[in-house]
């Protein structure tokens, strides 16, 4: 039996369980949910990629539908401490939200589990929830109506199985000052998969920002203590930035090798509003990332920044859309890899500018460096443009370290290694530069310097898994 | 208020770039009935004269082919085609039995500016506006339909032991070398479109340049579609032995109909050890009309195997004709230290579309690959880019370069670029840089200022935008590609 059949057969015998354990407003989507993801299933690969959804789908996982307890309190099971920055910490462990570190809770805003918060607000989250995941994005253009960068499938599958999840909720007019941190920890005894999804919703001029950072833990299985199960995350993150509003959203992944991510990011720009958006991949397993952004009214700007660094036999696959549908907006593009022994790294990036959409300035760059001979880089970076008053480049490169400025440093007694690490560093920075919270800046570089040092081990340092 | 009505007045205009090369000529043609089944692939072969294993190549490509599906992967809107409805051969008969060209088609190329009487040529005697116009240095390969009609200097040619013929003749004349080379840059099983070509191929042209020879005239193939109905499927070979050279050239029109022709070509080039080919196409096809209606879909495989060391392959195209393009000349770097260029500018107007690149594959040590593409899209019209650059892992030290600008001149056309990547080896560099944008405001500006008038500015600026690539035509045909620009995009700014 295929993938998708055994899924939609778990929730329709488990139907009664899963709408118990979660909200009624959550509920009322799974149907609809179920229906899509047989008629669209789980996509193929798309060519030129390394992550294979459907095989990484179709292992034996276990799920929490129940929701059962997890064993210990939060902070217990997990500190991750970024110096200086003081920020409201969340926990997610799997796809369970278990709570937060706030003294005084802020009550202009809501941050917290999505079960709560479809069961307290049901009509603020009919408003937004599976409104960007739930259709196919219509290009206009029956072209490139043939690409599609989510998958619908995919996002079906989540929705029908989705139980919890965390809400970011702010309503208009508020500026939440201090940082949000929502920290997303992969803990199982056994081969297992969350079915995680992420709300976020900033409306018109208001203005937050949100680090998530993804850990997995490396727990032995239980009836085999010599190999670590295998843990997926299947997440889809909405994300809605109301009229003139302001957002920063990063993530931080440190995965280990057998911990798997297929995330699925859709964003919506209202007018006017800004984004600043990150991925970063410290470690990966093996990991697929869509995003899908939409500028829908004027004057809206994103940036994108992503980031791999990755070694081992890791593989990531970033695919981006960028649709402008209205003018004068702006959108920067800049991802860079750093792939070392066996990693595999591919950059899918699409901009479409739509008819109408002038004085659009629209860039993407990409830049990699490969440091063995069996590592393997895709880069495709693709314009869609149907606009004539617009400005957009593209720019991509793969290569290695400058071998005169590796001589040069080695000439001025600099040893080879650190020459090395010194340059990795340098190419590196401009995607951190880009970071709006200065200490999250500085913690990064810092965790990128051990990170290429070899000293980062799964989690950054100051972070406790137990 | 007056700009504006200037500005429509010149839209109204848009038609007046008329296609020159839409009329047709009338002989009398043979055509065989419509359709494609196994029985026609053979009366085809057998009408050509061909051996046994020739029948047997297309045979099997034949039934490959129809076990596969069309392919959509392309960003262009390609109708369903009925195979039903088309005949894949036809030739025109030939009235004098003593094996002379139709007179009524030496007329034909007399009007297409196609020299084919060798002592004409030397008086420069062609007729004018014509992508070969003027060329006195040429010998040509004259294709209508599904035959050669003459080739010219073969002799001149064969006494440096050059061979230079249609395919038909090479396929009689020298078997082994066809049969040695035939399939072994494009394999039959390619893709649909080569498989196509394989199961139903008519005449192109045989090029073989033997060892140390570097060939003393350009050679030219003359593709016209005349007959309705019909398909072109030409195949061509080109063989450069070890350390030879030659620069090919390729022109095509067809007439206007309102029906959509079907060209799907394969050419293939195998290059040798420190041999050189340059291989330059002007494609003017009939585009369709003004509202999109008819024009040529032209579908081709085009392929150059650098299988020597030091050996080298430039691709020039400008691509202004045809409803469809869909055609992506590429590079098989193989030798150690072999290149691949590739030059292109696609023009697309009205309802044309195009989606035309390169692959550059890199698995010999040290090549080198240089991509320039250059798009310009007017009226409704979408012109894409997509390549390909692949490092495999043995391939130490690969330089790549790839630049694609794309100009817009209307606010309803599109411009795309697919590049694709795809590095197995650290120390290959790999480079892509891709800009789009209309027509520099200010430039327009100062070429109006010194009372150049609009149209002859936007010409002028995309002459100059162009000229990379034209520069690397051979001399002859860059002047006409120049002149085949200015009539592309004539009276499209909008």
């Amino acid at each position: 039996m295929s993938a998708e059949k055994q899924y939609i057969e778990l929730y329709r015998s488990q139907k009664a369980l899963i709408d118990a354990n979660s909200a009624p407003a959550l509920n009322a989507y799974r149907e609809e949910a179920a229906r899509v993801l047989e008629q669209e299933g789980l996509q193929k690969p798309k060519d030129f990629t390394h992550v294979d959804p459907g095989q990484l789908l179709s292992a034996d996982y276990l799920l929490n539908l129940a929701r059962h307890e997890v064993p210990t309190g939060r902070e217990d099971l997990f500190t991750c401490a970024v110096p200086e920055l003081s920020t409201n910490v969340h926990f997610l462990c799997n796809e369970q939200y278990t709570g937060n570190t706030d003294k005084i809770k802020d009550s202009r805003f809501f941050a917290g589990s999505l079960r709560e918060f479809a069961r307290l607000y049901p009509e603020i989250l009919t408003a937004y929830y599976n409104q960007l995941a739930g259709k196919r994005l219509d290009t206009g253009d029956k072209r490139s109506a043939r690409f599609e960068t989510c998958s619908l499938g995919e996002a079906a599958l989540n929705t029908m199985l989705c139980q919890d999840g965390f809400v970011l909720y702010v309503p208009a007019g508020v500026e939440v000052q201090k940082p949000l941190q929502l920290i997303s920890l992969l803990r199982a005894v056994d081969d297992f998969m969350a079915v995680q999804r992420l709300l976020v919703i900033i409306e018109d001029n208001a203005k937050a920002s949100l680090l998530v950072c993804e850990h997995a833990s490396m727990l032995p299985k239980m009836d085999d203590q010599s190999v670590v199960p295998d843990l997926l995350s299947l997440q889809t993150v909405e994300v809605f930035v109301g009229k003139h509003a302001s957002l920063d959203f990063y993530r931080l992944e440190e995965h280990h090798e057998h911990a798997f991510r297929l995330g699925q990011t859709y964003v919506r720009l209202d007018e006017g509003a800004h984004a600043d958006l990150g991925e970063y991949a410290l470690t990966a397993g093996r990991t697929r990332n869509r995003m899908q952004i939409e500028l829908t009214a004027p004057d809206a700007q994103v940036q994108l920044y992503g980031m791999a660094a990755l070694d081992g036999e890791q593989c990531l696959d970033n695919i981006t859309f960028i649709d402008h549908q209205a003018p004068r907006c702006q959108s920067n593009e800049l991802f860079k890899y750093v792939l070392d022994e066996k990693a595999k790294g591919s950059f899918l990036g699409r901009i479409l500018v739509r008819k109408g959409s002038d004085k659009t300035d629209a860039h993407q760059t990409d830049r990699n460096l490969c440091l063995t001979p069996d590592t393997r880089m895709i880069a495709r970076p693709e314009l869609e443009i149907y606009a004539d008053d617009v400005k957009c480049s593209h720019g991509a490169t793969v290569g290695q370290l400058d071998q005169q400025a590796l001589f040069y440093m080695r000439t001025r007694g600099i040893p080879e290694d650190e020459a090395r690490m010194l340059l990795m560093f340098a190419f590196m920075s401009d995607v951190i530069d880009g970071i709006r919270i200065e200490q999250l800046k500085d913690r990064l570089k810092h965790l990128i310097e051990k990170r290429f040092r070899g000293e980062l081990k799964q989690q950054c340092a100051g972070c406790q898994i137990r | 208020m007056r700009e504006e009505n200037n500005t429509e007045e010149v839209l109204k205009d848009l038609t007046s770039g008329e296609y020159k090369y839409g009329f047709t000529t009338d002989v009398e043609t043979e055509v065989i009935p419509m359709g494609l089944n196994e029985e026609v692939v053979r009366l085809i072969s057998q009408k050509k004269g061909e051996p046994d294993w020739v029948l047997q190549f297309r045979l099997d490509a034949y039934r490959w082919w129809k076990e596969q599906p069309r392919p959509t992967w392309g960003h262009v809107l390609v109708d369903e085609v009925d195979y039903d409805k088309i005949s894949f051969y036809a030739a025109p008969k030939k009235k004098t039995g003593n094996g002379e060209v139709d007179p009524e088609i030496l007329k034909t190329f007399d009007k297409l500016g196609i020299p084919l009487h060798e002592r004409d040529m030397l008086l420069g005697n062609a007729a004018a506006g014509t992508p070969l116009d003027g060329a006195s240095n040429m010998a040509v390969d004259a294709i209508v339909d599904s035959e050669s009609q003459k080739t010219t200097y073969r002799d001149k040619l064969a006494e440096l032991g050059i061979i230079f013929c249609s395919f038909g003749e090479a396929v009689r004349e020298y078997p082994d070398l066809v049969r040695k080379y035939l399939g072994k840059v494009v394999p039959t099983r390619d893709n649909y479109y080569s498989a196509l070509n394989s199961a139903v191929f008519s005449d192109g042209s045989f090029v073989y340049i033997p060892k140390g020879v570097r060939c003393p005239m350009e050679l030219a193939s003359y593709f016209r579609i005349n007959s309705s109905g019909t398909g072109q499927f030409e195949r061509t070979l080109i063989i450069a032995d070890d350390e030879s050279y030659v620069s090919y050239l390729e022109g095509c029109t067809a007439p206007m109909r309102d029906e959509n022709q079907l060209h799907a070509a394969v050419v293939e080039i195998y290059v040798h050890d420190r041999a050189e080919v340059k291989y330059s196409t002007v494609q003017n096809w009939y585009p369709g009309d003004k509202n999109g209606k008819g024009g040529v879909y032209n579908l081709v495989t085009k392929r150059a195997l650098c299988a020597g060391d030091f050996s080298k392959i430039s691709w020039t195209q400008v691509e202004t004709g045809s409803a469809i393009t869909w055609k992506y000349p590429s590079c098989v770097l193989k030798g150690d230290n072999s290149s691949g260029e590739f030059y292109s500018v696609a023009v697309t107007n009205n309802y044309q579309e195009a989606d035309t690149g390169t692959k550059m594959i890199h698995i010999g040590r040290n090549s080198h690959s240089r991509i320039i593409s250059k798009g310009i899209s007017a009226g409704h019209s979408q012109n894409s880019y997509r390549g390909l650059v692949k490092v495999l892992p043995g391939a130490d030290g690969v330089r790549n370069y790839t630049q694609c600008d794309s100009l817009l001149l209307s606010n309803t056309c599109g411009a795309h670029t697919f590049p694709v990547m795809d590095i197995q080896n650290p120390t290959a560099v790999v480079e892509h840089e891709a800009t789009t944008s209309k027509i520099n405001e200010q430039q327009l500006f100062y070429c109006q200022q010194r009372g150049i008038k609009e149209e002859d500015a936007v010409s002028l600026i995309v002459g100059g935008y162009a000229k990379e690539v034209v520069s690397k035509l051979p001399m002859e045909f860059a002047v006409e590609a120049q002149k085949l620009l200015s009539l592309s995009i004539e009276n499209s700014v909008g």
